[in-house]
């Protein structure tokens, strides 16, 4: 070959093999930049974790996985995929990237997990790099930022309840304001098993309010806890758990006397209420009976509710109209025996089944005769006990708040 | 119309909201009750008057013991008196009679009763009347007292010779109506 023919190949053959190259190459023009291949670096964390370089302070709960999203971030500078892997399963993806730019990486440690672990990122062509979590294993439930330490006194089976506005109710009744609302409820080392339920005001504008359950309105989270002494309840601000229904039956009819005798020209009569209308919920773990009932003088607002634990409840509230009306009988709730008083609440005890209330005397007779209630009467909260264990509304000792704080700083 | 008067109130975008305070005062009442003359018959066997506080309600409420004789007919003629406590005339009537309690159901042992203004005089229906234990006239006309006057109530009674003695055989609830005048 003549030395003009070689010159004239090569002058073609190399700019056109640049050329295939750049276009045949999987990173296309990137095939000729020089630098680190990605850089990894951390990502949007919360203010409970500690960063000092590549090193991440981390914690760990016992009760669930703890996700930290978008806690890494890796930049890719070429059109390419790193691999991703950790020593203690905190990282989903194998893989990340594609395109050239930023991509997250979801952190989630694993449950129990106490100790460093190491998340490597590799790619075939030599480059590598790794952040190390520190994992410090904590009682708390994963992804809150706060909670409320409620330390109550008293035994048995008690149904607690937290509405939004953090009005704390045990067996419906409004027991005390604690600082954080939330639906899940850590007891005994355990997350409890919750239920929402919605409570709207049965008439507007009232203070306090009158409430009843509904479909809409305002939500309560509630769960119940067996309580032997003086004991710790941790109420986290974090989403509701997704938990199976229990099979829970209905709750059992109302039966009681209830109403006010009046006279009439022609004699007393004992004014009962008719119902009006009757709606069930069912919760997670309750079924709730709401009935609005009417009487001559007063409306009633009542609503019976079954529990998983052999206990069931009903909350009444009479609106009464002023009258003028002198009676010799006021039977606000009377299911049958001797009404006692037994400190703040009253007893009825009717064969082996005790119910206890707490509100306004459930009944009275009146010698002489006494005026009818005006207006809007407190509520009578009712536990009913068929099973003897039952004693009384806990005493709530004292209520904290406690902040997540980073564990290293 | 009332359906374009709704989405005008809806679109409303301008309230002006009047501030105003209530004081709650009170004052005497217009009547005051006095126990009539026949209650010093007998020391009071026949009629007698007393009243107590009701805590739950916040009322005052007046008993009046009226006592019959089985078999006989009682007229009290000065059981009670009503009188104004005002400057100006009031109204008054009573009114709204109704069995409060029956201490023997099923036994009619009063049989007629009837409490009648007897002073003053002229109206057109002066007494409420109970037959057989139920009220069958509730309510009597009004009478006007001028200030300082007194009306006074009376009370027949005709109770079953086989009601037993000594015993309380019903309670009734009676008001008195006042409506003052301007």
């Amino acid at each position: 070959m003549q030395r003009e023919q070689v010159i004239r190949t090569l002058l073609f053959f190399l700019p056109t093999l640049v050329f295939i190259i750049a276009l045949t190459a999987p990173g296309g023009d990137y095939a000729f930049r020089t630098g680190p291949l990605a850089e990894v670096a951390a990502g949007q964390l919360p203010y409970y974790v500690y960063v000092s370089n590549k090193t991440l302070h981390l914690y760990s709960s016992p009760y669930a996985p703890w996700p930290y999203p978008k806690a890494l971030e890796v930049k890719l500078f070429y059109p390419t995929k790193v691999l991703v892997s950790s020593t203690c399963g905190a990282v989903a993806a194998s893989s990340v990237g594609g395109d050239p730019g930023s991509y997250p990486v979801d952190l989630v440690v694993p449950p129990g997990f106490q100790g460093d672990c190491w998340v490597n990122f590799t790619h075939p062509s030599g480059w590598r790099d790794a952040v190390l979590l520190r994992v410090k294993l904590v009682d708390w439930y994963p992804g809150a930022t706060e909670r409320a330490v409620v330390t109550l006194n008293g035994s048995g089976w008690q149904f607690v309840q937290v509405g939004q506005d953090g009005t704390m109710y045990i067996w419906e009744r409004p027991m005390a304001r604690i600082p954080v609302a939330g639906c899940v409820f850590v007891y005994n080392k355990s997350v409890l098993l919750s239920e929402t339920q919605r409570y709207r005001e049965v008439a507007p504008n009232l203070i306090p309010p009158a409430v009843a359950p509904s479909s809409s309105g305002s939500a309560r989270y509630g769960a119940f806890i067996k309580l032997e002494g003086v004991s710790q309840l941790y109420i986290y601000k974090a989403d509701c758990l997704m938990t199976p229904r229990l099979n829970v039956s209905g709750p059992p009819p109302l039966r009681a006397e209830i109403g006010v005798t009046l006279p009439t020209p022609t004699g007393p009569v004992f004014d009962v209420p008719v119902v009006n209308n009757t709606v069930i919920y069912t919760t997670g773990l309750r079924v709730i009976n709401y009935t609005e009932a009417a009487a001559r003088i007063y409306r009633l607002y009542v609503y019976t509710y079954s529990t998983p634990v052999g206990l069931w409840g009903a909350v009444l509230r009479y609106n009464f109209a002023l009258t003028a009306l002198l009676t010799v009988k006021i039977s606000l709730f009377r299911p049958g025996g001797e009404l006692q008083r037994v400190g703040d609440v009253w007893i009825y005890r009717v064969d082996n089944v005790t119910y206890w209330i707490y509100g306004p005397q459930p009944y009275r007779l009146c010698e002489p005769p006494c005026g009818v209630p005006a207006g809007w009467q407190e509520p009578l909260y009712v536990v009913v006990d068929p099973t003897g264990q039952w004693r009384g509304w806990p005493k709530i000792v004292a209520v904290r708040r406690e902040v997540l704080q980073p564990w290293r700083s | 119309m009332a359906v374009l008067l709704g989405a005008a109130a809806l679109f409303a975008a301008v309230s002006i909201l009047n501030v105003t305070y209530w004081y709650v005062n009170t004052t005497a009442p217009p009547v005051i009750k006095y126990v009539g003359n026949d209650t010093r018959v007998m020391n009071g066997t026949f009629v007698k008057a007393d009243w107590y506080y009701d805590p739950n309600t916040g009322l005052n409420i007046t008993w009046i013991y009226v006592t019959g004789v089985p078999g006989d007919i009682v007229n009290i003629t000065n059981a009670l008196r009503v009188c104004n406590n005002y400057n100006v005339p009031v109204n008054i009537r009573i009114s709204d009679v109704s069995l409060l309690q029956d201490y023997y159901p099923g036994n009619n042992y009063i049989r007629y009763m009837a409490v009648k203004i007897v002073d003053p005089p002229g109206a057109a229906d002066n007494k409420v009347v109970i037959q057989n234990e139920a009220a069958v006239d509730t309510t009597t006309s009004y009478v006007t007292l001028a200030p300082g006057q007194c009306a006074i109530l009376g009370v027949d009674l005709v109770i079953d010779a086989n009601a037993p003695y000594y015993k309380t055989l019903a309670a009734y609830q009676i008001n008195i109506e006042k409506v003052p005048q301007s």
